[in-house]
């Protein structure tokens, strides 16, 4: 089954330790660098959003090079083999798909960066003079066996791992808490309730 | 590799880790179980260390000593004991005109230290003879 | 700090005011929500949604420009609703009677329209915070100090925490986190204008015959009056008083108020000695430069906000020619006829705690090993013994008497108010991913990529709707000093009318726009309220390439003023040609 990133947002402060620490680990693997978690803030909520690894993930759905594969419990990119289409990321349901390139600007003897869009526009419609593009998202970290580095820089702890191991004690703690304090949905008392609003009496329970 | 504990150089929480050196350059940090951090970094303190390595990503550091001879000629590189020497007596000549009181010092609230600080007060106090040392604790 | 950082998280209530300490203190916003899981209520005063009041129990969205007003009327409602502790009141405080008369006349409800908060909402809050068990803190930052009132704003928080009794038991009190990692060291060094280290008072004639015998100088050399304040050098070198100006680690083009006028200030000394780690928009005006060793170059003592010592070690050696700035200093004034030498930063950390009772205790030994702090008050060198967490234990305070003096003022109005031209009020913040002048976090490879220039303007929707921006567009930003580009950041978080904008970019550079008005007693500036205008930029593709272009003009302009540092003495003249040294 598949495993992804999950963040509890009464935790999370913003302030973005999991993006940078995702940036310095791709980097050393010669990866791209751009951060694979989006920061998301609304007015109530703050929370850092990555890859859900879907099992019938949209996006290997759509690759048209097969560059998106199923590889265990998560969905890889193959950024080599990637042709910068975007359709992945257009197909992905979470936008947790952010397509990326080197800039080839400062290279000795190049050229200066000459913005050719503005930045305001989406990524997936941007495009820069001599950048290949191609599609960046959460591997997982899969090249180091201690797990995501972004899981274990959050200062506050916000991040978790779900899927595997800890998705089973989370089942087997739910249900514990079902038999110790009654289930958690009344299933006789929600179909009693519906059955009474149908007959269009008051449910006052 | 080698480590050497620190602490954060960026907010006044003091979050305690170690610079990781190989080969005379940092390459990265690790979280210590200092009394305010206890084990966590923020992103600063995390990714904030390669400035050091003199990247020149925004500004190169300064490697040697420089002067301008006189009021606005360009920047010369000399020698430690030329710019020191250069600056003892133009500071000197300066406070014989002016009083001591014409010359001001600052302290540095950053990467300095507190050691640092303390000669910085003490050379403006007991040398040049003013109280006029200041920080950045204003702004 | 009158409390410890970490046990920030023990206490029963915590009001921040003024301060984000997610965005400031990512480390201590950890406190923060960890206090929160363990029950402990939040209260936010602030006027945008900051990520605390995500969080919060309650939140106060305050107008900006209203502190005394507010707390004013805070404190009111501990007395009017009977929440305030009688007996520390009798035993442990002055001039309650004096305080009160001030604070009597300002009722929530008579100073809504300068609050813009709810009267309800503050009589609630006066009321969880004066309540709280075990203890309750005030957090505050630079939204209390960086303000016209900011020494009253001060004066009055701590008479709230008196009154309430909240202060002089374990995690209570007065959380002021400082913005800079040493700048409580650089306090507790005497790097003041009117304090030795120690916070012993220049004007104190023992104090003064102390220093002199320890320093080996007659007293006559340390003058009874107190120093200048760097605020004040601007007129200062106007009126000739000031001619030399010694800048050590700062960056005063990019930190201070109303940049075009620094500049010139710095432009008219007669002699302007920088010494620093990179060249900075600062040190290319110095006469003289001297390059000094980088953290992590060097070992020394930090003084963490809650006055914790820590030491830290050296990890590389120093890059090319630089020093310790220590051993310049000494040498310096060696060759000025006071000869200093020390062997290494232990013996002169023994120095400074040898003449500072309050520092006695903090060793090196210590400090040492993982984990090690010595917290001041620290008065036994037992190395077990970390010092004082929290101060004022029992009521205890430092004054004469051991009582708290209550101070109480009236509130007055931002300087510059907004107007038809400048209708949008400018405040100046912080952002998490780099720090102050951004000299050492702009040249960190993660960093630079998360976030670059021209930096945020952030801004409600309906303002940025009003002129046409959407968000991440370029905008420019004027006020009466200045105009800048920057980015806009249009969020629901931020209250109508006020923009947001951090002091360390430097072609979104913030203080371009900002005033030089000091508080006349603590010299700080009202850094965070003034009067600006912000307008849409129809081409955008443009105004990226603007920006583009002007920062790397001053990427090029920084290169070519530490070029010279290339060409060793009496080589031959720098060949612009073969040594053209880019950063892009």
């Amino acid at each position: 089954m598949n495993r992804f990133i999950d963040i509890n947002p009464e935790r999370c402060i913003g302030c973005g330790t999991c993006q940078s620490a995702c940036a310095d680990a791709h980097r050393m693997q010669g990866l791209q660098d751009t951060p694979r978690l989006a920061l998301v803030k609304t007015g109530g909520i703050s929370a850092a959003l990555a890859c859900h690894h879907c099992e019938g993930a949209p996006c290997a759905e759509v690759c048209p090079v097969n560059a998106i594969e199923h590889d265990g419990d998560r969905i890889h990119v193959k950024e080599q083999e990637c042709i910068g289409c975007r359709l992945c990321a257009i197909a992905c349901p979470f936008g947790a798909i952010h397509p990326d390139g080197t800039s080839i600007a400062g290279v000795a003897g190049m050229c200066d960066p000459t913005p050719s869009y503005p930045k305001s526009l989406s990524s997936l419609l941007t495009w820069a003079p001599g950048q290949y593009t191609c599609a960046v998202k959460c591997d997982l970290c899969a090249f180091d066996p201690d797990g995501p580095h972004c899981v274990a820089a959050c200062p506050t702890k916000a991040l978790t791992v779900m899927g595997g191991a800890a998705d089973r004690e989370l089942d087997e703690a739910k249900r514990l808490r079902s038999i110790e304090n009654g289930p958690v949905v009344d299933v006789t008392a929600v179909a009693q309730g519906l059955s009474e609003k149908a007959e269009g009496s008051v449910n006052n329970g | 590799m080698e480590k050497h504990k620190v602490i954060c150089p960026y907010c006044g929480a003091g979050c305690q880790f170690n610079l990781l050196v190989q080969n005379g350059q940092v390459v990265g940090t690790e979280p210590l179980n200092g009394i305010t951090n206890q084990g966590e970094l923020c992103l600063k303190g995390m990714s904030g260390y390669d400035f050091i390595n003199d990247t020149k990503i925004l500004t190169p550091r300064v490697l040697h000593p420089m002067i301008r001879r006189t009021k606005g000629a360009d920047l010369e590189r000399v020698s430690w004991d030329e710019a020191l020497d250069f600056t003892a007596s133009k500071m000197q000549a300066i406070i014989d005109e002016y009083g001591p009181n014409a010359v001001m010092t600052t302290g540095s609230s950053r990467g300095g230290g507190n050691e640092a600080n303390y000669v910085m007060q003490k050379f403006t106090r007991a040398c040049i003879g003013t109280h006029s040392v200041d920080n950045c604790a204003r702004t | 700090m009158s409390c410890s950082i970490p046990g920030m998280e023990d206490a029963g209530c915590i009001f921040l005011f003024g301060y984000n300490p997610a965005d400031s203190h990512p480390i201590v916003a950890r406190r923060i929500v960890r206090a929160k899981e363990k029950g402990c209520k939040i209260i936010v005063a602030d006027p945008r949604h900051i990520e605390t009041a995500r969080i919060a129990d309650l939140y106060l969205p305050i107008k900006n420009g209203c502190n005394v007003a507010f707390l004013n009327a805070f404190a009111n409602c501990l007395v009017n609703d009977g929440l305030y502790d009688k007996e520390f009141v009798a035993e442990h405080t002055n001039g309650f009677d004096e305080w009160w008369e001030t604070i009597k006349n300002y009722t929530p409800e008579s100073v809504q329209d300068i609050t813009g908060v709810e009267p309800a909402l503050i009589h609630q809050a006066a009321e969880m915070y004066a309540t709280a068990k075990p203890s309750a803190i005030i957090g505050w930052g630079m939204g209390v100090c960086q303000q016209k009132q900011n020494l009253k704003t001060v004066h009055t928080i701590a008479s709230i925490a008196c009154v309430a009794g909240q202060i002089g038991k374990p995690n209570s009190g007065l959380a002021p986190v400082r913005g800079q990692n040493n700048v409580q060291g650089s306090c507790d060094m005497g790097m003041l204008p009117n304090l030795y280290p120690g916070y012993q008072k220049v004007t104190d004639p023992a104090v003064r015959a102390k220093f002199a015998k320890a320093w080996g100088v007659p007293e006559e050399k340390l003058p009874l009056e107190e120093g200048y304040k760097l605020t004040d050098l601007g007129h200062l070198v106007d009126e000739g008083k000031v001619h030399c100006f010694y800048n050590y680690g700062e960056d005063p083009v990019q930190t201070e108020p109303d940049s075009a006028g620094m500049r010139k200030t710095l432009s008219e000394l007669d002699l302007f000695i920088c010494q620093d780690i990179f060249m900075t928009q600062t040190t290319m005006l110095a006469d003289v430069i001297l390059p000094a060793t980088s953290w992590g170059e060097h070992e020394g003592v930090f003084t963490a906000s809650d006055r914790s010592f820590q030491h830290f070690d050296a990890a590389v050696p120093p890059k090319g020619e630089c020093r310790h700035d220590w051993e310049i200093f000494a040498d310096l004034s060696t060759r000025m006829g006071y000869p200093m030498h020390y062997d290494n930063t232990e013996q002169i950390w023994n120095e400074c705690i040898s003449l500072c009772p309050n520092f006695v205790g903090a060793t090196y030994e210590k400090m040492a090993p993982e984990g090690g702090y010595a917290q001041w008050p620290v008065k036994s060198t037992d190395v077990n013994d970390h010092g004082t967490a929290d101060m004022f234990a029992g009521g205890k305070f430092t004054t004469k008497d051991g009582r708290a003096n209550l101070m109480a003022h009236d509130w007055e109005a931002p300087s510059e108010l907004p107007d038809d031209e400048y209708p949008l009020i400018l405040c100046t913040v912080r952002e998490v991913g780099h720090y102050s002048c951004r000299s050492m976090t702009g040249n960190c490879k993660t960093l630079a990529l998360l976030a670059d220039e021209p930096g945020f303007v952030r801004m409600n929707p309906a303002d940025a709707q009003a002129r046409g921006i959407k968000n991440g567009d370029i905008v420019s930003i004027h006020s009466r000093r200045g105009q800048v580009y920057s980015r806009a950041d249009v969020s629901d978080r931020i209250n109508k009318g006020t923009v947001y904008m951090t002091y360390q970019w430097w072609i979104g550079k913030c203080n371009e726009l900002t005033m030089h008005k000091v508080d006349p007693v603590s010299h700080t500036p009202e850094d965070k309220f003034s009067a600006c205008q912000v307008d849409a930029i129809a081409d955008q593709v443009w105004a990226e390439g603007e920006v583009e272009r002007q920062y790397t003009e001053l990427k090029q302009a920084l290169v070519d003023a530490a070029a010279p540092q290339d060409v060793e003495p009496g080589a031959a003249k720098f060949d612009d040609e073969t040594h053209v040294n880019q950063i892009v």
